[in-house]
């Protein structure tokens, strides 16, 4: 008995540790393809122009050049237009969580007569894609005189039905004891919303702020447009413009990828949970 | 009552953000749809009733930027569903250093999709492109000057971009699915691939069907990857439906043509988002 | 301390009447109860006297000041919730002292009124920590405290002890009667459980349906109820209540539509020829300091009988005779249910 059923024992455990190094395989073999544009742009963004232009093409910096950086930064202009997406961006995400927070605030805890009309209102406005109104919202800015600055940046987005829903929703939550006993204890509407709902949806709101500053990182479509000097252009918008140079520069392209991205990277690593949490709100309640 | 004027108040800044950039801009497509705009600018629009809709929705431009765009939305929803869900399944087992590549499969939620085309741009440059050099077509003509592949070349783009997201998105949905189903499956004797179709997938559709949708309108929506990759051509192979509203406004001038297209993309999504919302209660009454 | 007075005050929701034409004075320094069974409108009651609830007619007054028209943390009273409600993301300090930022007190002030509460309600070592790291009693507690701190005109309190388990109760039933002592408070206090509301109450008054029933100290409601409800409702075990020819047997004359009530504890056993009343012993329970002696009557109605153990007790099936004394008979009227006599 013992020799047969050991080998087969063996045999057993090999197989299990060849399929064990398979998956490792397999899911190395992903990683490089999903990482490699990423990679290939640090990598390109640290060589010379004729170095990325050599053939065969080198996968790795032997000789760093960190020059690209510094022309990206000031002829490229990535750092004023790193200024301007902070700005915005931040202004949008302040804008947009501080006005959910306060409809949200009204149609979870007040009662007047409409409510229900206005709430469906507000959930409209999130059938109505942006690309739908934009041209029109680009001669409305022009109007008001407020192209290339940071108010016609921001403006359009400053209200958001989707957030509005989310917090709503956060905010039916709190029991409706608390409300009554605050109100015991002296405390209005507007006290109760910032020292007790807004603590208690903390998540929510954490999560609407992640959401918020991605979504308006990422716009193209309406800083491209709203925009046309470097005074107020953003940093995605400043990215198309670094792809027309010249080849002789071509690594300053890949350096402007490599900074306008940073920001978002940092984010994003220290704010993993709430990200995971905002992007996965809508589709858990569908 | 006190509480009713409070309540306005606390609406009145998001109403009127909605007024100005949502209602009103989507009211005047109707009326810039309706009005025909002249050659030479200065001259007033004339109203010409439905002659401007009937003539742009039959015209061959728009029918070729629906199919691109209809394609376009082929291309990258499912191949981006299917990538995801795999990247989600294989990274869902609890193998040492898992995070890492958990990590990385994530990691193209931090590229933007201006990054992500300036990146494939530049990589598909005809002289220099490390990747039309891989594809053997150093010199020759770019990838994205050849009307058979650009559309595809923008496709792979986006599908890289939001591969992320999707994963995110479908390891969430793994997630949900609980253990006890998978061991009663084995006990069953089912084997890996048929807890994959039996359990793994039934119990995944919801989540499958929201980023279906979801996907969808977004890929409908699609703009900053062809205004960098493609600026709509090579002979319109690229010109989704929002590039060619784009142009018909700030290259050609003439919104009343693009309120048109506009209009129709509202359809196309609204319809997409009402399936969405009728599976999603249809499915909550169905866990019940 | 204040007297809070309602005058009229009734409670429309839509169809139903949730309160009707309710008129009662809780006198100041006094605990009146509030009892009945769920849904009598005695929480209603409590709201509207909070000011969380508005009167579809009818006027409330805290002592001499007509009150319908003020908000509720204008009307300087305090309130302990069934639940508690306290705020799960501050510390027991912050939920103590949560009453007083809203009225500007200046911090030492503050710091030191929280201090004292915390120490009448022995919650000093707690004060830094969060309510999700208490227990229910000690939760309670800090629900008192806040209430406390603001040494406001009345307190209301709304089933305080139905979260706790029996023991507990028991024990914090004592502490609150000590508490409104040392106060001197005035406090309204809503209850279903009849034993809270005896041991506790100075005045009681019975809601039933949104309606009062009566009004009265503990020891009036239980010794002239003033109708069948009040009747049946307080007393454990609840009182004998039987109609027909049996009621007549034990009223010694015709009663016809009337219902005669009579409390187990003055139902007799007696010996042969002597009763009034005739019956076969149900079931005897034994609860180790009394017996309770099930009976049946002739017509199948069941009395209880309420004896010391050291009664002998009859046997199951065994056929008795029951008496009561004339003076421990109560008359009901049996379409209103109003007392006669």
């Amino acid at each position: 008995m013992p020799a047969e059923t050991e080998m087969a024992a063996r045999q057993a455990r090999r197989r299990r540790q060849l399929r064990l190094v398979g998956r490792y395989v397999l899911l190395s073999a992903l990683a490089v393809i999903v990482l490699f544009p990423i990679y290939i742009t640090v990598v390109n963004s640290l060589l010379r122009p004729d170095q990325i232009a050599a053939r065969p093409p080198s996968l790795f910096p032997t000789d760093p050049q960190w020059g690209a950086y510094p022309d990206a930064w000031t002829d490229g202009h990535m750092g004023r237009y790193l200024l301007n997406s902070v700005i915005v961006t931040t202004a949008i995400m302040v804008g947009q969580v501080l006005l959910a927070i306060l409809a949200a605030s009204a149609f979870a805890f007040l009662e007047f007569p409409g409510r229900r009309v206005l709430f469906v209102v507000f959930l409209a406005t999130m059938m109505v894609p942006f690309e739908v109104v934009f041209f029109t919202n680009y001669q409305t800015i022009a109007d008001l005189g407020l192209l290339n600055t940071y108010g016609g940046l921001v403006l359009p987005f400053l209200a958001t039905g989707f957030g509005a829903f989310l917090l709503r929703q956060a905010f039916l939550t709190v029991p409706t004891d608390l409300r009554d006993a605050a109100a015991m204890d002296g405390y209005g509407h507007w006290r109760f919303l910032w020292r007790v709902a807004v603590p208690l949806a903390r998540p929510t709101v954490a999560a609407l702020s992640v959401f918020a500053f991605l979504s308006a990182w990422g716009q193209y479509l309406w800083p491209l447009v709203a925009t046309n000097d470097e005074k107020a252009r953003t940093v995605q918008v400043g990215l198309a413009q670094l792809r027309d140079t010249s080849l002789n520069d071509i690594n300053v392209t890949f350096a402007g990828v490599v900074l306008a991205s940073v920001p978002l990277i940092i984010l994003l690593l220290v704010f993993q949970r709430q990200l995971v949490r905002g992007l996965t709100a809508g589709a858990v309640k569908g | 009552m006190k509480d009713a004027l409070l309540g306005y108040a606390l609406v009145l800044p998001s109403l009127l953000v909605f007024g100005v950039f949502v209602f009103y801009p989507f009211a005047k497509n109707f009326s810039l749809a309706l009005h025909r705009t002249p050659p030479f600018p200065g001259l007033p629009k004339r109203y010409v009733g439905l002659d401007q809709v009937g003539d742009v929705l039959s015209s061959s431009e728009f029918h070729k930027s629906l199919r691109v765009t209809i394609e376009f939305v082929l291309l990258t929803v499912p191949t981006g569903i299917v990538l995801g869900l795999l990247l989600a399944v294989l990274a869902h087992r609890q193998l040492r250093g898992i995070g890492v590549y958990r990590t990385i499969f994530s990691s193209t939620v931090a590229s933007s999709v201006a990054a992500a085309s300036v990146i494939f741009f530049t990589l598909l440059n005809p002289q220099v492109g490390l990747l039309t050099y891989w594809l053997g077509r150093s010199g020759e003509l770019g990838v994205l000057e050849d009307p058979d592949t650009a559309l595809l070349a923008v496709a792979v783009t986006t599908i890289w971009q939001n591969l992320g997201l999707s994963f995110i998105l479908m390891s969430a949905g793994l997630q949900g699915v609980p253990d006890d189903l998978y061991e009663a499956a084995a006990v069953d004797g089912a084997n890996g691939v048929r807890r994959f179709w039996h359990v793994t997938l039934p119990m995944l559709s919801p989540t499958l069907f929201f980023a279906a949708v979801v996907g969808s309108i977004m890929a409908f929506q699609a703009f900053g990857q062809i205004d960098i990759l493609t600026e709509g051509g090579p002979n319109n192979e690229t010109n989704v439906l929002v590039y060619s509203i784009y142009k018909d406004v700030f290259r050609f001038g003439n919104d009343g043509v693009a309120a048109v297209k506009a209009i129709a993309l509202f359809v196309i999504v609204f319809v997409l988002t009402v399936i969405q919302l009728r599976f999603a209660e249809r499915r909550v009454s169905y866990a019940r | 301390m204040s007297s809070i007075t309602l005058a009229g005050v009734t409670k429309r929701f839509d169809a139903t009447v949730a309160v009707d034409d309710l008129s009662l004075t809780v006198q100041d320094h006094e605990l009146l109860v509030l009892l009945g069974p769920s849904g009598c409108g005695k929480s209603t009651v409590l709201r509207m006297i909070a000011g969380l609830e508005a009167p579809t007619a009818g006027e409330i007054r805290i002592g001499d000041r007509v009150v319908n028209d003020v908000e509720p943390r204008d009307r300087d009273l305090a309130m302990v919730f069934q639940s508690y409600a306290l705020y799960p993301h501050m510390t027991v300090r912050a939920n103590i002292e949560f009453p007083l930022r809203s009225r500007k007190v200046p911090k030492e002030q503050r710091a030191e009124q929280v201090r004292a509460a915390a120490e009448m309600l022995g919650l000093t070592e707690y004060l830094d920590r969060k309510p999700a790291q208490l227990s229910g009693g000690q939760r309670q507690r800090v629900a008192l405290a806040r209430a406390v701190v603001r040494q406001p005109a009345a307190f209301l309190m709304d089933e305080p002890l139905s979260n706790l388990d029996a023991k507990l109760r028991a024990a914090t039933r004592v502490e609150l009667v000590e508490l409104q002592r040392r106060l001197e408070a005035t406090v309204v206090y809503v209850t279903h459980d009849q034993v809270e509301a005896m041991t506790m109450g100075h005045r009681v008054a019975i809601l039933d349906r949104g309606v009062l029933q009566q009004l009265g100290s503990p020891q009036e409601v239980y010794d002239r109820p003033a109708n069948l409800f009040v009747a049946r409702f307080i007393g454990t075990p609840p009182m004998n209540t039987i109609t027909g020819p049996a009621a007549d047997a034990l009223a010694g004359r015709a009663v016809p539509d009337n219902v005669i009530g009579i409390r187990p504890e003055h139902l007799d056993i007696v010996g042969e020829g002597s009763g009034a009343l005739e019956a076969t012993v149900d079931v005897v329970e034994h609860l180790g300091h009394e017996q309770h002696v099930v009976c049946r009557l002739a017509d199948g109605q069941l009395v209880t009988v309420r004896q010391g153990s050291h009664q002998p007790a009859p046997a199951a099936l065994a056929p008795v005779r029951l008496a009561a004394r004339p003076e421990h008979l109560h008359r009901f009227d049996a379409t209103t249910g109003e007392r006669l006599g």
